[in-house]
Protein backbone atom coordinates (compact mmCIF):
# COMPACT_ATOMS: atom_id res chain seq x y z
CA UNK A 1 0.00 0.00 0.00
CA UNK A 2 1.05 3.25 -0.74
CA UNK A 3 -0.62 5.46 2.10
CA UNK A 4 2.40 5.71 4.65
CA UNK A 5 3.13 8.99 5.54
CA UNK A 6 6.89 7.72 6.47
CA UNK A 7 8.63 4.56 5.02
CA UNK A 8 12.64 4.41 5.75
CA UNK A 9 14.22 1.50 4.57
CA UNK A 10 17.88 -0.36 5.86
CA UNK A 11 18.33 3.32 7.06
CA UNK A 12 22.16 3.55 8.10
CA UNK A 13 24.20 6.86 9.51
CA UNK A 14 27.93 6.41 9.52
CA UNK A 15 30.24 8.59 11.92
CA UNK A 16 33.88 8.27 11.90
CA UNK A 17 35.87 9.06 14.85
CA UNK A 18 39.48 9.84 14.47
CA UNK A 19 41.51 8.70 17.44
CA UNK A 20 44.52 10.60 18.20
CA UNK A 21 47.79 8.10 19.05
CA UNK A 22 47.84 9.03 22.42
CA UNK A 23 44.14 7.91 22.52
CA UNK A 24 42.20 11.06 22.30
CA UNK A 25 39.47 11.81 19.79
CA UNK A 26 39.99 14.12 17.26
CA UNK A 27 37.82 17.09 16.71
CA UNK A 28 35.64 16.75 13.95
CA UNK A 29 36.57 19.60 11.35
CA UNK A 30 40.20 18.30 9.87
CA UNK A 31 43.14 19.95 9.64
CA UNK A 32 44.33 21.48 6.35
CA UNK A 33 47.83 20.17 6.33
CA UNK A 34 46.51 16.50 6.78
CA UNK A 35 44.71 16.61 3.70
CA UNK A 36 47.29 18.57 1.69
CA UNK A 37 50.21 15.76 2.50
CA UNK A 38 47.32 13.77 1.31
CA UNK A 39 46.28 15.33 -1.72
CA UNK A 40 50.41 15.68 -2.36
CA UNK A 41 50.91 11.98 -2.02
CA UNK A 42 48.39 10.71 -4.19
CA UNK A 43 46.41 13.09 -6.33
CA UNK A 44 44.51 10.95 -8.29
CA UNK A 45 43.09 9.23 -5.15
CA UNK A 46 42.30 12.38 -3.15
CA UNK A 47 40.18 14.24 -5.64
CA UNK A 48 38.30 10.66 -6.41
CA UNK A 49 34.64 10.90 -5.45
CA UNK A 50 35.37 7.83 -2.73
CA UNK A 51 38.51 9.76 -1.00
CA UNK A 52 37.07 9.86 2.27
CA UNK A 53 36.05 6.49 2.35
CA UNK A 54 39.36 4.74 0.83
CA UNK A 55 41.92 7.29 3.15
CA UNK A 56 41.90 4.87 6.76
CA UNK A 57 44.44 5.00 8.70
CA UNK A 58 44.21 2.43 12.07
CA UNK A 59 43.33 5.54 14.37
CA UNK A 60 40.21 5.88 12.36
CA UNK A 61 37.18 3.98 13.80
CA UNK A 62 33.42 3.69 12.28
CA UNK A 63 30.94 4.58 14.50
CA UNK A 64 27.46 3.70 13.45
CA UNK A 65 25.03 6.20 14.90
CA UNK A 66 21.76 4.37 12.94
CA UNK A 67 21.89 1.07 11.26
CA UNK A 68 19.52 -1.12 9.15
CA UNK A 69 16.31 0.91 10.47
CA UNK A 70 13.05 -0.12 8.98
CA UNK A 71 10.10 1.98 9.92
CA UNK A 72 6.61 2.52 8.33
CA UNK A 73 4.17 5.40 9.79
CA UNK A 74 1.43 6.10 8.60
CA UNK A 75 -0.96 9.33 8.65
CA UNK A 76 -2.47 10.45 12.01
CA UNK A 77 -0.09 8.11 13.90
CA UNK A 78 1.51 9.85 16.86
CA UNK A 79 4.82 7.84 17.63
CA UNK A 80 6.62 8.19 20.54
CA UNK A 81 10.41 7.64 19.96
CA UNK A 82 12.42 6.33 23.33
CA UNK A 83 15.60 4.93 24.24
CA UNK A 84 18.50 5.71 26.67
CA UNK A 85 21.16 8.67 25.62
CA UNK A 86 23.27 7.82 22.39
CA UNK A 87 20.76 5.52 21.66
CA UNK A 88 20.24 7.31 18.40
CA UNK A 89 16.95 9.26 18.98
CA UNK A 90 18.47 12.36 17.87
CA UNK A 91 20.30 11.49 14.55
CA UNK A 92 16.86 9.21 13.50
CA UNK A 93 15.16 12.57 14.00
CA UNK A 94 17.59 14.74 11.98
CA UNK A 95 17.54 12.23 9.04
CA UNK A 96 14.05 12.37 8.81
CA UNK A 97 13.67 16.20 8.75
CA UNK A 98 16.68 15.60 5.65
CA UNK A 99 19.37 17.66 8.07
CA UNK A 100 21.68 15.00 8.41
CA UNK A 101 22.60 12.78 5.25
CA UNK A 102 21.67 8.99 5.47
CA UNK A 103 25.06 6.51 4.92
CA UNK A 104 22.95 3.95 3.58
CA UNK A 105 19.12 3.27 2.98
CA UNK A 106 16.74 4.73 1.57
CA UNK A 107 13.36 6.83 2.76
CA UNK A 108 10.10 7.90 1.41
CA UNK A 109 8.21 10.94 3.29
CA UNK A 110 4.28 11.99 1.71
CA UNK A 111 3.09 15.18 3.36
CA UNK A 112 5.16 18.16 4.27
CA UNK A 113 7.82 17.46 7.43
CA UNK A 114 8.53 20.02 9.93
CA UNK A 115 10.64 19.57 12.62
CA UNK A 116 11.30 21.35 15.97
CA UNK A 117 14.43 20.12 16.97
CA UNK A 118 14.56 23.28 19.35
CA UNK A 119 12.59 26.47 18.98
CA UNK A 120 13.43 29.53 17.67
CA UNK A 121 15.40 28.11 14.67
CA UNK A 122 16.54 31.52 12.90
CA UNK A 123 15.29 33.27 15.40
CA UNK A 124 17.55 36.49 14.68
CA UNK A 125 18.42 38.86 18.17
CA UNK A 126 18.05 41.62 16.18
CA UNK A 127 14.74 41.02 14.61
CA UNK A 128 11.80 42.30 16.16
CA UNK A 129 9.29 39.94 17.76
CA UNK A 130 7.08 40.29 14.74
CA UNK A 131 9.42 40.08 11.78
CA UNK A 132 10.92 36.68 13.49
CA UNK A 133 6.96 35.63 13.67
CA UNK A 134 7.60 35.99 9.37
CA UNK A 135 11.10 34.49 9.06
CA UNK A 136 11.06 31.42 11.52
CA UNK A 137 7.83 30.32 9.95
CA UNK A 138 9.05 30.77 6.65
CA UNK A 139 12.13 28.86 8.00
CA UNK A 140 9.98 26.24 9.13
CA UNK A 141 8.05 25.92 5.78
CA UNK A 142 4.98 27.99 6.34
CA UNK A 143 3.94 30.10 3.05
CA UNK A 144 3.96 34.05 3.68
CA UNK A 145 0.08 34.01 2.86
CA UNK A 146 -0.65 31.57 5.79
CA UNK A 147 1.80 33.42 8.08
CA UNK A 148 -0.66 36.68 7.57
CA UNK A 149 -3.58 34.74 8.03
CA UNK A 150 -2.85 33.16 11.37
CA UNK A 151 -0.40 36.21 12.61
CA UNK A 152 -3.12 36.81 15.48
CA UNK A 153 -3.45 33.61 17.03
CA UNK A 154 -0.09 33.13 16.96
CA UNK A 155 0.52 36.35 18.84
CA UNK A 156 -2.59 35.36 21.14
CA UNK A 157 -0.95 31.87 22.03
CA UNK A 158 2.59 33.32 22.87
CA UNK A 159 1.20 36.39 25.17
CA UNK A 160 3.74 38.33 23.65
CA UNK A 161 1.94 41.14 22.42
CA UNK A 162 3.20 43.98 23.94
CA UNK A 163 6.72 43.29 23.16
CA UNK A 164 6.00 42.55 19.63
CA UNK A 165 8.05 45.48 18.21
CA UNK A 166 10.55 45.02 20.34
CA UNK A 167 14.08 42.98 19.14
CA UNK A 168 13.71 39.67 20.82
CA UNK A 169 17.09 40.22 21.80
CA UNK A 170 15.41 41.78 24.53
CA UNK A 171 12.76 39.32 25.49
CA UNK A 172 13.35 37.26 28.37
CA UNK A 173 14.37 33.81 28.02
CA UNK A 174 10.39 32.90 28.66
CA UNK A 175 8.65 34.95 26.33
CA UNK A 176 11.58 34.27 23.84
CA UNK A 177 10.28 30.34 24.10
CA UNK A 178 6.26 31.10 24.11
CA UNK A 179 6.90 32.94 20.99
CA UNK A 180 9.47 30.69 19.48
CA UNK A 181 6.54 27.57 20.32
CA UNK A 182 4.12 29.49 19.25
CA UNK A 183 5.31 30.21 15.61
CA UNK A 184 5.85 25.90 15.61
CA UNK A 185 2.50 25.09 17.02
CA UNK A 186 0.77 27.01 14.33
CA UNK A 187 2.47 24.90 11.18
CA UNK A 188 0.15 23.44 8.85
CA UNK A 189 2.25 20.88 8.03
CA UNK A 190 1.42 17.17 7.92
CA UNK A 191 4.31 15.83 9.53
CA UNK A 192 5.78 17.53 13.01
CA UNK A 193 8.95 16.13 14.63
CA UNK A 194 9.11 17.26 18.26
CA UNK A 195 12.25 16.80 20.52
CA UNK A 196 11.38 17.75 23.90
CA UNK A 197 10.10 20.99 23.05
CA UNK A 198 7.85 21.30 26.03
CA UNK A 199 10.85 20.65 28.66
CA UNK A 200 10.70 24.59 28.24
CA UNK A 201 8.58 27.56 30.02
CA UNK A 202 6.24 27.75 32.52
CA UNK A 203 4.60 24.98 33.80
CA UNK A 204 1.02 26.79 32.66
CA UNK A 205 2.54 27.38 29.42
CA UNK A 206 3.93 23.51 29.78
CA UNK A 207 0.69 22.28 30.43
CA UNK A 208 -0.89 24.64 27.35
CA UNK A 209 1.65 23.67 24.90
CA UNK A 210 0.75 19.83 25.85
CA UNK A 211 -2.83 21.07 25.28
CA UNK A 212 -2.54 22.31 21.68
CA UNK A 213 -0.26 19.23 20.66
CA UNK A 214 -3.01 17.23 21.55
CA UNK A 215 -5.45 19.12 19.56
CA UNK A 216 -3.24 19.00 16.57
CA UNK A 217 -3.03 15.43 16.44
CA UNK A 218 -6.77 14.81 16.83
CA UNK A 219 -8.72 17.58 15.26
CA UNK A 220 -6.77 17.14 11.91
CA UNK A 221 -4.99 13.92 10.38
CA UNK A 222 -1.48 14.64 11.61
CA UNK A 223 1.13 12.48 12.13
CA UNK A 224 3.67 13.40 15.23
CA UNK A 225 6.90 12.03 16.14
CA UNK A 226 7.54 12.81 19.67
CA UNK A 227 10.99 11.86 21.24
CA UNK A 228 10.89 12.57 25.19
CA UNK A 229 12.48 11.02 28.51
CA UNK A 230 9.40 11.76 30.08
CA UNK A 231 7.24 8.63 30.38
CA UNK A 232 4.45 9.91 31.34
CA UNK A 233 4.51 13.13 28.29
CA UNK A 234 4.21 9.41 26.42
CA UNK A 235 1.62 7.87 28.02
CA UNK A 236 -0.36 10.77 27.25
CA UNK A 237 0.37 11.64 23.67
CA UNK A 238 1.30 8.39 22.03
CA UNK A 239 -0.55 5.46 20.26
CA UNK A 240 2.57 3.83 19.38
CA UNK A 241 6.65 3.69 20.62
CA UNK A 242 9.93 2.71 18.97
CA UNK A 243 12.02 1.78 21.34
CA UNK A 244 15.79 2.46 20.14
CA UNK A 245 19.29 0.90 21.19
CA UNK A 246 22.59 1.63 19.77
CA UNK A 247 21.27 2.32 16.95
CA UNK A 248 18.57 -0.06 16.15
CA UNK A 249 15.30 -0.94 16.39
CA UNK A 250 14.53 -2.86 19.88
CA UNK A 251 10.81 -2.69 19.69
CA UNK A 252 7.85 -0.85 17.51
CA UNK A 253 4.96 -1.36 19.48
CA UNK A 254 1.33 0.22 20.21
CA UNK A 255 1.66 -1.25 23.65
CA UNK A 256 3.17 1.37 25.10
CA UNK A 257 3.13 0.50 28.64
CA UNK A 258 5.43 -2.42 27.34
CA UNK A 259 7.50 -0.46 25.61
CA UNK A 260 8.19 2.04 28.45
CA UNK A 261 8.63 -1.08 30.39
CA UNK A 262 11.52 -2.71 27.99
CA UNK A 263 12.90 0.63 28.27
CA UNK A 264 13.22 0.44 32.15
CA UNK A 265 14.49 -2.93 32.35
CA UNK A 266 16.81 -2.14 29.83
CA UNK A 267 17.87 0.65 32.01
CA UNK A 268 18.36 -1.53 35.07
CA UNK A 269 19.96 -3.91 33.27
CA UNK A 270 22.70 -1.44 32.11
CA UNK A 271 23.20 0.09 35.83
CA UNK B 1 -3.44 15.32 33.91
CA UNK B 2 -5.49 12.62 33.36
CA UNK B 3 -3.56 9.46 31.28
CA UNK B 4 -6.00 9.20 28.18
CA UNK B 5 -6.70 6.07 26.99
CA UNK B 6 -5.47 5.09 23.31
CA UNK B 7 -6.94 2.62 21.73
CA UNK B 8 -5.57 3.01 18.37
CA UNK B 9 -4.26 0.15 16.75
CA UNK B 10 -1.60 0.17 13.80
CA UNK B 11 -4.18 -1.58 11.37
CA UNK B 12 -6.77 1.23 11.72
CA UNK B 13 -4.00 3.23 10.49
CA UNK B 14 -2.24 0.93 8.01
CA UNK B 15 -5.79 0.31 6.11
CA UNK B 16 -6.61 3.77 5.93
CA UNK B 17 -6.60 5.79 2.46
CA UNK B 18 -3.81 8.39 2.15
CA UNK B 19 -5.29 11.46 2.78
CA UNK B 20 -5.46 14.36 0.32
CA UNK B 21 -3.16 16.89 1.94
CA UNK B 22 -0.52 14.35 2.13
CA UNK B 23 -0.59 13.55 -1.49
CA UNK B 24 0.97 17.15 -2.98
CA UNK B 25 4.83 16.70 -1.22
CA UNK B 26 6.67 13.56 -1.53
CA UNK B 27 10.54 13.27 -1.12
CA UNK B 28 12.29 10.41 -1.59
CA UNK B 29 15.93 10.17 -0.27
CA UNK B 30 18.21 7.72 -1.48
CA UNK B 31 21.96 7.40 -0.08
CA UNK B 32 22.95 6.24 -3.11
CA UNK B 33 21.62 8.92 -5.38
CA UNK B 34 23.31 12.83 -6.28
CA UNK B 35 21.88 15.66 -7.87
CA UNK B 36 23.78 18.73 -9.23
CA UNK B 37 21.04 21.31 -8.35
CA UNK B 38 17.55 20.52 -7.21
CA UNK B 39 15.79 22.80 -8.89
CA UNK B 40 12.51 21.72 -7.67
CA UNK B 41 12.92 22.08 -3.98
CA UNK B 42 14.66 25.61 -4.77
CA UNK B 43 11.31 26.40 -6.30
CA UNK B 44 9.41 24.63 -3.59
CA UNK B 45 11.43 26.85 -0.72
CA UNK B 46 11.77 30.14 -3.25
CA UNK B 47 10.12 32.24 0.00
CA UNK B 48 12.78 31.19 2.07
CA UNK B 49 15.02 32.86 0.03
CA UNK B 50 13.48 35.98 -0.45
CA UNK B 51 13.27 36.23 3.59
CA UNK B 52 17.01 35.42 4.03
CA UNK B 53 18.01 38.05 1.80
CA UNK B 54 15.66 40.49 3.74
CA UNK B 55 16.55 39.17 6.55
CA UNK B 56 20.77 39.78 5.75
CA UNK B 57 19.39 43.74 4.42
CA UNK B 58 17.33 44.90 7.32
CA UNK B 59 19.78 43.60 10.20
CA UNK B 60 23.33 44.63 8.42
CA UNK B 61 22.38 48.58 9.58
CA UNK B 62 20.64 47.87 13.23
CA UNK B 63 22.05 49.77 15.56
CA UNK B 64 23.81 52.33 13.06
CA UNK B 65 23.73 55.87 12.83
CA UNK B 66 23.55 56.42 9.62
CA UNK B 67 22.08 53.15 8.38
CA UNK B 68 21.62 52.77 5.17
CA UNK B 69 24.10 55.66 3.93
CA UNK B 70 26.73 53.34 4.26
CA UNK B 71 26.21 51.48 1.31
CA UNK B 72 26.32 55.39 -0.49
CA UNK B 73 29.49 56.21 1.51
CA UNK B 74 31.83 53.17 0.98
CA UNK B 75 32.03 53.29 -2.73
CA UNK B 76 32.32 56.72 -2.89
CA UNK B 77 35.25 56.43 -0.50
CA UNK B 78 36.84 54.33 -2.55
CA UNK B 79 36.67 56.23 -5.75
CA UNK B 80 37.84 59.21 -4.14
CA UNK B 81 40.90 57.66 -2.59
CA UNK B 82 41.57 55.84 -5.83
CA UNK B 83 41.33 58.82 -8.02
CA UNK B 84 43.41 60.51 -5.75
CA UNK B 85 46.07 57.88 -5.48
CA UNK B 86 46.43 56.65 -9.13
CA UNK B 87 45.08 59.37 -10.91
CA UNK B 88 46.76 62.67 -9.28
CA UNK B 89 49.69 61.11 -7.05
CA UNK B 90 50.69 58.34 -9.83
CA UNK B 91 49.71 61.19 -12.43
CA UNK B 92 47.43 58.65 -14.69
CA UNK B 93 44.76 61.24 -15.07
CA UNK B 94 46.81 63.49 -16.75
CA UNK B 95 46.30 62.58 -20.61
CA UNK B 96 42.95 59.91 -19.86
CA UNK B 97 40.56 60.67 -22.75
CA UNK B 98 37.85 60.21 -20.02
CA UNK B 99 36.86 62.02 -16.38
CA UNK B 100 39.25 59.89 -14.51
CA UNK B 101 36.43 59.74 -11.29
CA UNK B 102 33.70 58.12 -13.42
CA UNK B 103 36.39 55.83 -15.09
CA UNK B 104 37.51 54.72 -11.26
CA UNK B 105 34.14 54.61 -9.92
CA UNK B 106 32.86 52.00 -12.93
CA UNK B 107 35.62 49.86 -11.59
CA UNK B 108 34.47 50.48 -7.98
CA UNK B 109 31.09 49.32 -8.16
CA UNK B 110 31.76 46.46 -9.88
CA UNK B 111 34.44 44.88 -7.43
CA UNK B 112 32.74 45.80 -4.81
CA UNK B 113 29.88 43.89 -5.82
CA UNK B 114 32.00 41.12 -6.61
CA UNK B 115 34.18 41.15 -3.50
CA UNK B 116 31.44 41.88 -1.14
CA UNK B 117 29.28 38.97 -2.83
CA UNK B 118 32.12 36.62 -2.46
CA UNK B 119 32.79 37.27 1.40
CA UNK B 120 28.84 37.11 2.12
CA UNK B 121 28.42 34.22 0.10
CA UNK B 122 31.61 32.46 1.41
CA UNK B 123 30.67 33.34 5.09
CA UNK B 124 27.00 32.08 4.29
CA UNK B 125 27.19 28.99 5.89
CA UNK B 126 28.77 29.24 8.74
CA UNK B 127 27.20 32.35 9.73
CA UNK B 128 24.17 30.41 9.71
CA UNK B 129 25.26 27.50 11.83
CA UNK B 130 22.38 26.85 13.86
CA UNK B 131 19.99 27.25 11.09
CA UNK B 132 21.43 25.07 9.19
CA UNK B 133 22.42 22.24 11.78
CA UNK B 134 18.49 22.50 13.05
CA UNK B 135 16.38 22.96 9.76
CA UNK B 136 16.19 21.46 6.13
CA UNK B 137 16.14 23.28 2.88
CA UNK B 138 18.30 23.61 -0.14
CA UNK B 139 21.60 24.71 1.13
CA UNK B 140 22.17 26.66 -1.90
CA UNK B 141 19.49 29.29 -0.68
CA UNK B 142 21.85 30.15 1.92
CA UNK B 143 24.63 31.66 -0.71
CA UNK B 144 22.22 32.46 -3.15
CA UNK B 145 20.35 34.66 -0.48
CA UNK B 146 23.51 36.32 0.51
CA UNK B 147 24.74 37.41 -3.17
CA UNK B 148 21.42 39.12 -3.57
CA UNK B 149 22.18 41.52 -0.53
CA UNK B 150 25.18 42.90 -2.43
CA UNK B 151 23.05 43.65 -5.30
CA UNK B 152 20.66 45.90 -3.42
CA UNK B 153 23.97 47.53 -2.98
CA UNK B 154 24.85 47.80 -6.47
CA UNK B 155 22.29 48.94 -7.19
CA UNK B 156 22.36 52.07 -4.99
CA UNK B 157 26.06 52.95 -6.61
CA UNK B 158 24.87 52.40 -9.69
CA UNK B 159 22.32 55.28 -8.91
CA UNK B 160 25.37 56.81 -8.15
CA UNK B 161 27.14 56.31 -11.01
CA UNK B 162 24.49 57.69 -13.30
CA UNK B 163 24.57 60.91 -10.92
CA UNK B 164 28.14 61.20 -11.51
CA UNK B 165 28.03 60.80 -15.03
CA UNK B 166 25.81 63.87 -15.14
CA UNK B 167 28.11 65.49 -12.87
CA UNK B 168 30.80 64.72 -15.10
CA UNK B 169 28.53 65.32 -18.59
CA UNK B 170 29.39 61.91 -19.88
CA UNK B 171 27.05 60.89 -22.38
CA UNK B 172 25.08 57.87 -21.95
CA UNK B 173 24.93 55.53 -24.87
CA UNK B 174 23.38 51.85 -25.88
CA UNK B 175 26.17 50.69 -24.31
CA UNK B 176 24.97 50.61 -21.13
CA UNK B 177 22.42 48.14 -21.91
CA UNK B 178 25.36 46.06 -21.85
CA UNK B 179 25.95 46.36 -18.20
CA UNK B 180 23.25 43.87 -16.98
CA UNK B 181 25.17 40.64 -18.76
CA UNK B 182 28.15 41.93 -17.41
CA UNK B 183 26.82 41.80 -13.98
CA UNK B 184 25.84 38.82 -14.72
CA UNK B 185 28.79 37.80 -15.42
CA UNK B 186 30.41 38.88 -12.03
CA UNK B 187 26.98 37.45 -10.27
CA UNK B 188 28.07 34.17 -11.24
CA UNK B 189 31.87 34.48 -11.17
CA UNK B 190 31.42 35.82 -7.75
CA UNK B 191 28.97 33.16 -6.18
CA UNK B 192 30.91 30.12 -7.94
CA UNK B 193 34.17 31.14 -6.16
CA UNK B 194 32.21 32.19 -3.03
CA UNK B 195 30.32 28.43 -2.60
CA UNK B 196 33.60 26.60 -3.25
CA UNK B 197 35.08 28.76 -0.36
CA UNK B 198 31.88 28.32 1.94
CA UNK B 199 31.95 24.17 1.33
CA UNK B 200 35.68 24.46 1.79
CA UNK B 201 35.11 26.82 5.26
CA UNK B 202 33.03 24.26 6.43
CA UNK B 203 35.76 21.95 7.14
CA UNK B 204 38.26 24.78 7.24
CA UNK B 205 37.94 27.30 8.89
CA UNK B 206 41.16 28.77 7.85
CA UNK B 207 39.13 29.95 4.61
CA UNK B 208 37.47 32.51 6.36
CA UNK B 209 41.00 34.02 7.77
CA UNK B 210 42.23 33.62 3.98
CA UNK B 211 39.83 35.62 1.91
CA UNK B 212 40.24 39.04 2.90
CA UNK B 213 43.24 38.72 2.08
CA UNK B 214 43.28 37.27 -1.38
CA UNK B 215 40.50 39.53 -1.51
CA UNK B 216 43.31 42.37 -1.05
CA UNK B 217 45.43 41.15 -3.75
CA UNK B 218 42.86 41.07 -6.02
CA UNK B 219 41.94 44.72 -5.71
CA UNK B 220 45.86 44.98 -6.70
CA UNK B 221 45.72 42.85 -9.40
CA UNK B 222 42.28 43.95 -11.04
CA UNK B 223 42.57 47.48 -12.55
CA UNK B 224 40.10 49.12 -10.47
CA UNK B 225 41.83 52.47 -9.91
CA UNK B 226 43.87 52.82 -13.32
CA UNK B 227 43.11 51.16 -16.37
CA UNK B 228 44.00 48.09 -17.95
CA UNK B 229 45.10 50.11 -21.33
CA UNK B 230 48.17 50.97 -19.21
CA UNK B 231 49.04 47.29 -19.10
CA UNK B 232 52.15 46.60 -21.34
CA UNK B 233 50.51 45.13 -24.91
CA UNK B 234 53.18 42.09 -24.55
CA UNK B 235 51.63 41.47 -21.07
CA UNK B 236 47.96 41.81 -22.41
CA UNK B 237 46.81 38.54 -22.24
CA UNK B 238 48.70 37.00 -18.74
CA UNK B 239 47.31 40.27 -17.28
CA UNK B 240 43.91 39.31 -18.37
CA UNK B 241 43.83 35.62 -17.01
CA UNK B 242 42.21 36.84 -13.85
CA UNK B 243 38.35 36.67 -14.88
CA UNK B 244 37.78 39.95 -13.27
CA UNK B 245 40.00 42.12 -15.30
CA UNK B 246 37.65 41.47 -18.33
CA UNK B 247 34.79 42.04 -16.27
CA UNK B 248 36.14 45.41 -14.79
CA UNK B 249 36.69 46.14 -18.78
CA UNK B 250 33.63 45.28 -20.10
CA UNK B 251 32.14 47.69 -17.75
CA UNK B 252 34.08 50.86 -18.65
CA UNK B 253 33.71 50.06 -22.10
CA UNK B 254 29.63 50.07 -21.31
CA UNK B 255 29.72 53.34 -19.53
CA UNK B 256 32.66 55.37 -21.22
CA UNK B 257 32.05 56.11 -24.85
CA UNK B 258 36.18 56.42 -25.41
CA UNK B 259 36.98 53.63 -23.69
CA UNK B 260 38.16 50.41 -25.68
CA UNK B 261 36.88 46.35 -25.25
CA UNK B 262 40.04 43.56 -25.31
CA UNK B 263 38.09 41.15 -26.50
CA UNK B 264 40.14 38.18 -25.42
CA UNK B 265 40.29 39.20 -21.74
CA UNK B 266 36.48 38.97 -22.08
CA UNK B 267 36.37 35.80 -23.55
CA UNK B 268 38.74 34.65 -20.42
CA UNK B 269 36.32 35.86 -18.08
CA UNK B 270 33.42 33.95 -19.43
CA UNK B 271 35.04 31.15 -20.08
CA UNK B 272 36.27 31.30 -16.35
CA UNK B 273 33.10 32.11 -14.79
CA UNK B 274 31.21 29.06 -16.33
CA UNK B 275 34.16 26.55 -14.98
CA UNK B 276 34.57 28.18 -11.99
CA UNK B 277 31.04 28.14 -11.14
CA UNK B 278 30.28 24.72 -12.39
CA UNK B 279 32.82 23.60 -10.30
CA UNK B 280 31.96 25.44 -7.23
CA UNK B 281 28.17 24.47 -7.06
CA UNK B 282 29.13 20.72 -7.67
CA UNK B 283 31.73 20.92 -4.62
CA UNK B 284 29.51 22.21 -2.94
CA UNK B 285 26.48 19.93 -3.93
CA UNK B 286 28.39 16.83 -2.92
CA UNK B 287 29.38 18.18 0.36
CA UNK B 288 26.46 19.19 1.58
CA UNK B 289 25.99 15.55 3.22
CA UNK B 290 28.47 16.25 5.65
CA UNK B 291 27.63 19.93 6.52
CA UNK B 292 25.66 19.18 8.87
CA UNK B 293 27.66 16.71 11.11
CA UNK B 294 30.55 18.83 11.29
CA UNK B 295 29.56 22.57 11.09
Amino acid sequence: MDNFAIKVENLGKKYRIHHLPNGQKMPGYSRINEDVTRLLKSPFKFLSKKAHETHQPETDEDFWALKNIDVTIHPGERIGLIGRNGAGKSTFLKTLSRIVTPSTGKMTIQGRLASLLEVGTGFHPELTGRENIFLNGSILGMPRKEIGLKFDQIVEFSGVERFLDTPVKRYSSGMYVRLAFSVAAHLDSEILIVDEVLAVGDKEFQAKSLKKMRELTQEEDRTIIFVSHDSEKIRNLCGRVIVLKSGQVLSDTTDVNAGLELLESEARKAS
Amino acid sequence: MSEAKTTDTPQDYANQPLPDRYKNHRVEVDAAKFAMVPWDEIWRFRELFGFLAWRDFIVRYKQTAVGIFWSVLRPILMMAVMTIVFGYVAGLAKDAPYPYAVMVFSGVIVWQFFSEGLTNVALSMTNNTSIVAKIYFPRLILPASSLLVSLVDFVISLVLLFALMLLFDVSFTWRLICLLPLLLLAGTLSFGVGVLVAALNVRYRDFKHILPFVIQIGLYITPVGFSSDKVPEAWRFIYSLNPMVGVVDGFRWAILDSATLYLPGLVVSMVATVAVCWFGIRFFRSSESWFADII
